[in-house]
């Protein structure tokens, strides 16, 4: 048998109990039944001035919550442990924002150290560069994980064609706070490539960075393409030219 | 046609997807319980949000994207809390669930992006968009978690 036909065969064998079933549909029911009976609360008829406080507290509310964002220590801590915390160190780089008018995309800030172990079964250490974004709508509205990300977030490499680097992102991890999401970039040592410019891409979700959406000038420079008329935006990772390794950076590349 | 909050749709729903989420889960949480605490949510958020869905392939793509990540969620809470994800791990309910065992021994990345191709029978394309990332990154996922579990399995079984 193949490992398809038996991972297949396995994993068939757990299930659901009826027990489990029911108690989640109870559930379900109760969660849905609370949530007409808001909406019905909200269709009742207020007072001009009830309304007024309403919507002010609410507007200051929502322009506190925002205008605080956590640091890229605060936000790696939170996802990968104070270990991961600790490679961004304390200094409190400025955020840099790109805003399209729907979304806005905030680099936090980025760091290389030793991939932090999430491996069951292995011990795993991997040179690794991290990066960490905020993303949060421009007007306010609280952007919830489980919806996925708003926007691509893609690493470039000048010089090379942007399809060729997609696959230095190893993964991404999130976390939502106020209606805030934040994402925990972890990338292959992208300090290799330091002798030239490190960036990351906004895209728009779900797209392959094919050379019509994506290439280089003359230049070597990474460039959106003339038809591609999504979010943009591109920032420069700041990187450390003394760990440049050319002939590292040319066999990762190899691997793509 | 059953409407959204009705007691026969939540039950064709669970009925219809609850067995795979909870099995998504699983490749990542390796813990029966915990991945049925990640199906219930997932449930629960459906309920709250109502979203709108193209079809049932759209359903099942969504409920799945948010059993994943909720149980992603979850694993790197017990991460916080310092807890080795070893020690938490039971690996299979049955010790003779090799194929499982293996998938488990993956790291978190490969195992999902396994599990979608091989258990749920998604493309790359249809992969990527169901964790929202790009189709090479996904497909570079694949290749090296099909590596490791060939290296694991010493050529006994084919991949």
């Amino acid at each position: 048998m193949t490992f398809k036909e038996l991972y297949v065969k396995e994993m068939d064998e757990m299930s659901l109990s009826e027990a489990f079933e029911v108690r989640t549909a109870t559930l379900m029911k109760q969660t849905a039944d609370r949530k007409d009976e808001k909406a019905f609360m909200k269709r009742k008829p207020l007072k001009a001035l009830a309304v007024a406080v309403i919507i002010i507290a609410f507007l200051s509310a929502t322009a506190f919550a925002f205008s605080y964002l956590l640091s890229a220590k605060e936000v790696a801590e939170n996802i990968g442990g104070e270990q991961l915390g600790e490679l961004f160190g304390d200094s409190a780089a400025e955020p840099q924002t790109i805003s399209n008018g729907v979304y806005d995309v905030v680099f936090l800030g980025k760091a290389s150290g030793t991939r932090f172990n999430k491996t069951v079964g292995f011990e795993v250490e991997e040179s690794r560069t991290y990066a960490v974004f905020a993303i949060k709508k421009t007007d306010g509205t609280p952007l919830s994980l489980t919806e996925g990300m708003p926007v691509q977030l893609a690493p470039v490499i000048e010089g090379y064609m942007p399809f060729m680097t997609w696959g230095v992102l190893e993964g991404a991890s999130g976390m939502e706070k106020d209606g805030v999401l934040y994402y925990l970039f972890d990338y292959e040592n992208l300090e290799i490539f330091a002798d030239r410019t490190v960036s990351v891409v906004v895209l728009e979700p779900d797209m392959f960075p094919t050379s019509e959406i994506l290439t280089l000038d003359e230049n070597g420079s990474i460039i959106y393409g003339e038809g591609y008329d999504g979010i943009r935006g591109i920032f420069n990772l700041p990187m450390d030219e003394s760990k440049a390794d050319p002939e590292a950076a040319k066999e990762l590349l190899g691997n793509y | 046609m059953y409407s959204f909050a009705s007691d026969e749709y939540i039950e064709l729903i669970v009925k219809t997807y609850g067995n795979s989420m909870l099995r998504a889960a699983y490749a990542l949480l390796g813990n029966r319980d915990d991945a049925e605490d990640a199906v219930q949510e997932a449930f629960i958020k459906l309920m709250e949000k109502k979203p709108d869905f193209k079809d049932d392939e759209h359903l099942k793509a969504w409920l799945l994207r948010v059993t994943i990540n909720i149980s992603k969620n979850m694993l790197k809470a017990s991460w916080r809390k310092n807890k080795s994800v070893t020690q938490e791990i039971s690996y299979t309910e049955n010790e003779s669930d090799e194929m499982l065992f293996c998938v488990m021994k993956l790291e978190e990345n490969y195992r999902t992006v396994i599990h979608l191709y091989y258990y749920e029978g998604y493309s790359i394309k249809e992969i990527a968009e169901i964790l929202k990332l790009p189709s090479a990154t996904v497909g570079t996922r694949l290749n090296r978690g099909r590596a490791k579990l060939r290296k694991m399995l010493e050529g006994d079984v084919s991949i």
